[in-house]
């Protein structure tokens, strides 16, 4: 537990120093929801709602998208390709602290500059598209419950794809597959009430819907209070089993790794 | 024509060298077909509600998406690989070597690599072309043809441009990573037709980093939506973007001290 701490603060003090990146990057994924926003008010304007989706609903639910997007940044898996060739892994694994924690910490830490980031972006966006959110207490605490889980569950899903590089270095169009299947699957492109029903079905059984839907919807009032509980249930269980796949993973890869130089 | 033969050279080498790696092929298919796929879902989403967005059809949509494929496809073969070599080389301090060469320097650190595989996007691109054709009603006429082919060039010097003005930036800033994906972004905004956008985000898209423009006015040529006030604003836009990234270029070089100076 102190190793998070001391990780996190470390990362938050290197982020802070470069604020200004830290807010290219912020706007850098900003225009993705923007367009999806405009696009989905127009059809709901035209069309009216959409799967209980209208304007109002599609406004907030992009807005709190950006959030989300904030939080469920993870390291991408095309980092371990170049970690695993250039052999710099070997570093990192002689450090006593297993690299997963010390990356999982790092990246919490730099989050929170990133969220600090958010707001004025965020204001401007309230601004100019006028959102109707009224969160409860209690759906605050658990948005910001869900989102930290999301995070967790979508940082090990991309290990776990990162560490197929110790396997092969051309594990790019795994990593492509994995990003459209989330891309479609997540709620990232159009909340999942938008898709046909055998999609849902199929999102249903696969852990993307946890990391960006399930705290967008319960920010923006789209889940009863029974339907909270359960989806952080349901979290629980997907950071259980990812964590498993990466100890499990883990475990082949050391054993297959030779050190360059060795 | 001594540029043509220089430019020429360094393509038939990148080809060359990149042919070898046949398994790339593989990887930029699926690549290539994981970007039409979610294209197209996004699309069929969209017209499974309604019959068209702000006046455009599920074919005129078509064709922007496939212009929006086909002018990646160009930017990832011609244009990009040699961005990131050169970005690379400020941080490294190896730009020194490109820069004594007795060509003009513009010119070699715009053509010295050539992605081959990612040809594969522009033959993609061509084929959506086809198919929202297709589903148009409308015959083409030669002369829309003609001035399709003129906007794509126009596009591509756009986009040639765009990417240059931001690359010169990196003889002050050096880490550039953050403001390539902004870029990234911008030019997936240009996946919907910029007359979708507000008034704020279409003029963005045109005057300030003028990506929209690039993709939207070849896709209007294409499905004869083409009006010639937008048509005179590519043709301005394109000159001044090609003219202010070469004059960006020039104060950049004047101003580099070397790594070892």
């Amino acid at each position: 537990m102190p190793v998070y701490a001391i990780e996190a603060r470390m990362s938050m003090q290197r982020q802070a120093q470069y604020r200004g990146v830290a807010f290219i990057s912020v706007l850098g994924f900003l225009i993705e929801p923007i367009v999806y926003l405009i696009v989905w008010r127009t059809v709901a304007e035209a069309a009216g709602p959409v799967g209980g989706y209208g304007v109002g609903e599609f406004t907030s639910y992009y807005i709190v998208w950006t959030l989300v997007r904030v939080f469920n940044l993870a390291l991408a898996p095309g980092a371990w390709d170049w970690w695993v060739r250039s052999g710099r892994i070997s570093n990192d694994l002689l450090h006593p602290v297993n690299p997963y924690h010390r990356n999982l910490a790092g990246m919490a830490g730099a989050k929170v500059v990133w969220i600090v980031v958010w707001v004025p972006v965020a204001l401007f966006l309230v601004v100019l598209f006028q959102p109707q959110l009224a969160p409860t207490p209690f759906e605050i605490v658990a948005f910001f419950v869900s989102a930290w889980a999301g995070y967790v569950i979508r940082f090990n899903v991309l290990w776990v794809l990162g560490l197929v590089s110790f396997w092969t270095t051309r594990a790019q169009a795994l990593v492509e597959v994995v990003v459209a299947m989330e891309l479609l699957l997540s709620g990232r492109l159009v909340p999942m009430a938008v898709m046909p029903e055998w999609v849902q079905t199929v999102s249903s059984w696969l852990p993307f819907q946890w990391t960006f839907l399930f705290p967008i919807e319960v920010m923006i009032g789209q889940r009863t209070t029974s339907e909270i509980w359960q989806g952080m249930g349901i979290q629980a269980i997907w950071i259980l089993i990812t964590g498993t796949a990466i100890v499990l993973v883990w475990r082949g890869a050391l054993r297959r790794f030779t050190a360059v130089g060795s | 024509m001594h540029s043509l033969a220089i430019t020429l050279v360094h393509w038939r080498l990148g080809a060359q060298y990149e042919v070898q790696y046949r398994l790339n092929f593989l990887l930029q298919l699926v690549e290539s077909a994981v970007r039409l796929v979610t294209g197209l879902v996004a699309i069929q989403l969209v017209f499974g509600f309604t019959a068209d967005l702000r006046g455009w059809g599920e074919s005129e949509l078509l064709a922007v998406l496939g212009v929006h494929i086909l002018l990646g496809g160009i930017l990832a073969t011609f244009v990009l690989p040699n961005m990131f070599t050169f970005m690379h080389e400020v941080g490294e301090g190896e730009l020194d070597f490109a820069l004594v060469r007795p060509v003009d320097s513009q010119l070699f650190i715009s053509t010295r690599q050539l992605r081959f595989w990612n040809l594969v996007d522009i033959v993609t691109g061509v084929l959506v072309l086809g198919w929202a054709l297709s589903g148009l009603s409308d015959r083409l006429t030669a002369v829309q043809v003609l001035v399709f082919v003129f906007t794509m060039i126009c596009g591509a010097l756009v986009l040639y441009s765009v990417w240059m003005a931001f690359t010169t930036t990196a003889f002050w800033l050096i880490d550039v990573d953050e403001m390539a994906q902004l870029i990234t972004g911008l030019y997936d905004a240009g996946r919907w037709p910029i007359r979708v956008y507000p008034v704020w985000l279409q003029g963005a898209l045109t005057a300030v980093v003028p990506l929209g423009v690039a993709i939207t006015v070849p896709a209007e040529a294409l499905t004869g939506r083409l009006t010639l006030p937008s048509l005179a604003v590519l043709v301005v836009v394109t000159i001044v973007s090609v003219a202010a990234s070469r004059a960006f270029w020039l104060h950049g070089v004047r101003n580099y001290s070397g790594a070892s100076a």
